[in-house]
């Protein structure tokens, strides 16, 4: 039996350390993906193509748990706070959303089950053993479900989202990573590495 | 009380396995301070390659003493930080399964270094890539490739009399072939998106090792498994070592595939064995997979009184983090644990290779102990 837990809502956020939503984009190798590999998909697609990683559109925090920003991320929040009683304006033009990051782990689907996937998953922020969990799939968003399948790569993120007045909210995040499919110029660059290995071995 | 970290004398045989770490690897001393290193793990509490971690500590430079890196296979549990491996061992020929060499299995391997941080393919093409800078230079610079009755090495490393030599006793052409042709499918198309390869399977392309030193064998199983057609598998390997090798029998084992049923061959132990062989072996835990399972101990330990196994095949504990950080885990998963517990280390040492049959000495360090103690508390 699943233990009771919030209902997930959807929203696009993620961050390779703490920060805030407007500054946060993630780094290319935060997304397992090599810098040079990254440039040359973005030289190739339109920045919406690549929306899980290096084109981020930035967060409007008020709109936190109630709008579906994209498709690719799935969060679970948890209301730690009463609200304040007087609610101060943000900052115009600053940042009114501070996401205090506690744990990150980048892992990839093993096997989905009817009620839970199963992972490996490696810490991203500090040095730890590699674990292998059981994630329950209402963490996933409905969009984002068909995208947990054996070998799919994603983010878990869980932290502090502070906000100004706003309670502090448990949040944790999963984020099916979506990538540009393979071109015919990616896998010419990879028969070419195979040959280059064969006529090493060749000469030998 | 053993002592870990006193070196095997010259003239004396030494076969260490450790595991699970992140899975397992072999050291063979062949003699006169050179050793054979067969695939890769990695000790995720020590944050290190156990197999170096040990040559070091019995004063032995892993940069010139290991002559002979073989990778059986590319399952993610025998070649973590295998690139690690081959770059710190430097003056050691590198091998691996031929099943490998085909332009379709590279195109795949180079296909998931693009994209893949860690996994088996990643570890693979990290090694030929730094073989192919190795080139440029002088040293061991190219992959060899393992097929069924290549000879790896052979040198007299003890004396004039004693010839140490290493045999792959697989793959098959017939594994190659269909190999070949389950990794190809794993070739992307246009349009597909990148995604963690799965291991291929079954495991009938891994690397057996025929290891000869004086009038020493030892038989290293990988995780080669028994299958229905006889021109793979361990059936080949039987066939060909009874026709090539008649009489010849090994006085250890490394069981293969961590004693799962689906890779025991009673051909093997009858034909390829002396009796009864020191059987060594390493666990394996992944969802629901237990290996071995409580059938797989009682069979080994019927086979042979001297099986020894490097952890208990139990389900390791959660990583312990913050309090937080556990309350949030808590809520989103329904189960975690470590993938793999702490390094054990199983080593077996004996004084005169030319002497067949003669008593080896059994250390135990770590979690490692026998396997009829391991049957028991399943």
């Amino acid at each position: 039996m699943a233990p009771a837990r919030s209902h997930p809502s959807l929203i696009s956020i993620i961050g390779p350390h703490e920060g805030t939503f407007k500054s946060m984009k993630p780094r290319p190798e935060d997304t397992g993906r090599s810098v040079e590999f990254v440039q040359r998909r973005k030289a190739m697609y339109p920045p919406e193509m690549d929306a899980s990683a290096a084109n981020m559109p930035d967060v409007q925090p008020s709109e936190l748990g109630a709008v579906a920003m994209t498709a690719d991320t799935s969060v679970t929040e948890t209301q730690t706070s009463a609200p304040p009683r007087h609610q101060r304006r943000p900052p115009p033009g600053g940042p009114r959303e501070h996401f205090d990051i506690k744990g990150k782990w980048h892992g990839h689907v093993v096997s989905v089950g009817d009620e839970t996937f199963t992972a490996i998953i490696e810490d991203v922020l500090e040095q730890s053993p590699v674990e292998e969990v059981e994630i329950y799939l209402e963490e996933i968003s409905p969009d984002d479900r068909p995208l947990v399948v054996p070998g799919a790569h994603f983010y878990w993120t869980v932290g502090y989202l502070d906000g100004i007045g706003a309670p502090r909210r448990r949040t944790s995040i999963i984020t099916m990573q979506r990538l540009p499919g393979w071109t015919e110029d990616d896998l010419r660059e990879a028969q070419g590495w195979a040959a280059r290995i064969q006529q090493l071995a060749e000469d030998a | 009380m053993p002592d870990l970290a006193t070196p095997p004398r010259s003239d004396e045989v030494e076969v260490s396995l450790f595991g699970p770490g992140f899975g397992e690897c072999i050291l063979v001393h062949l003699g006169s301070g050179n050793w054979l290193l067969v695939d890769s793990c990695f000790d995720q509490r020590r944050r290190e390659q156990p197999a170096l971690a040990y040559l070091q500590r019995i004063g032995h430079d892993p940069a010139s003493a290991v002559r002979l890196v073989v990778a059986t296979h590319w399952h993610d549990d025998h070649i973590r930080g295998l690139a690690k491996v081959v770059r710190t061992c430097a003056a050691a020929d590198f091998y691996c399964s031929a099943a490998l060499r085909s332009t379709e299995v590279l195109t795949v391997i180079g296909t998931q270094a693009a994209y893949t941080q860690s996994s088996g393919a990643r570890e693979f093409h990290d090694v030929l890539e730094l073989l192919d800078k190795r080139s440029a230079g002088p040293g061991s610079s190219s992959p060899g490739w393992t097929v069924a009755e290549r000879l790896l090495f052979k040198r007299r490393l003890i004396d004039e009399r004693t010839e140490s030599t290493v045999l792959s006793l697989s793959p098959s052409d017939a594994s190659v072939t269909r190999a070949i042709q389950a990794i190809g499918r794993l070739l992307p198309q246009p349009g597909d998106s990148p995604r963690h390869l799965p291991a291929p399977s079954p495991n009938d392309t891994a690397v057996v090792l025929w290891v000869s030193i004086g009038s020493t064998a030892i038989l290293l199983g990988a995780d080669l498994e028994k299958t229905a057609n006889p021109h793979t598998g361990w059936t080949c390997v039987v066939n060909d070592h009874e026709s090539r090798r008649p009489g010849e029998r090994a006085e250890v084992f490394k069981v293969a595939h961590h004693g799962s049923s689906n890779a025991h061959d009673d051909r093997v132990w009858d034909g390829m064995l002396m009796a009864p062989p020191f059987a060594l072996l390493t666990p394996f835990v992944r969802g629901n997979v237990q290996l071995p399972s409580a059938d797989d101990c009682a069979r080994i330990n019927s086979a042979t009184p001297r099986a020894y196994i490097s952890a208990p095949p139990t389900v390791r504990s959660a990583v312990r983090r913050s309090g937080v950080v556990e309350r949030m885990m808590a809520e989103v998963t329904k189960e975690r644990h470590e993938l793999d517990g702490g390094c054990g280390q199983i080593r077996l040492r004996k004084a005169n290779a030319l002497e067949r049959g003669q008593n080896w000495s059994v250390d135990l360090f770590a979690g490692a102990g026998p396997l009829a103690a391991v049957a028991r508390a399943l």
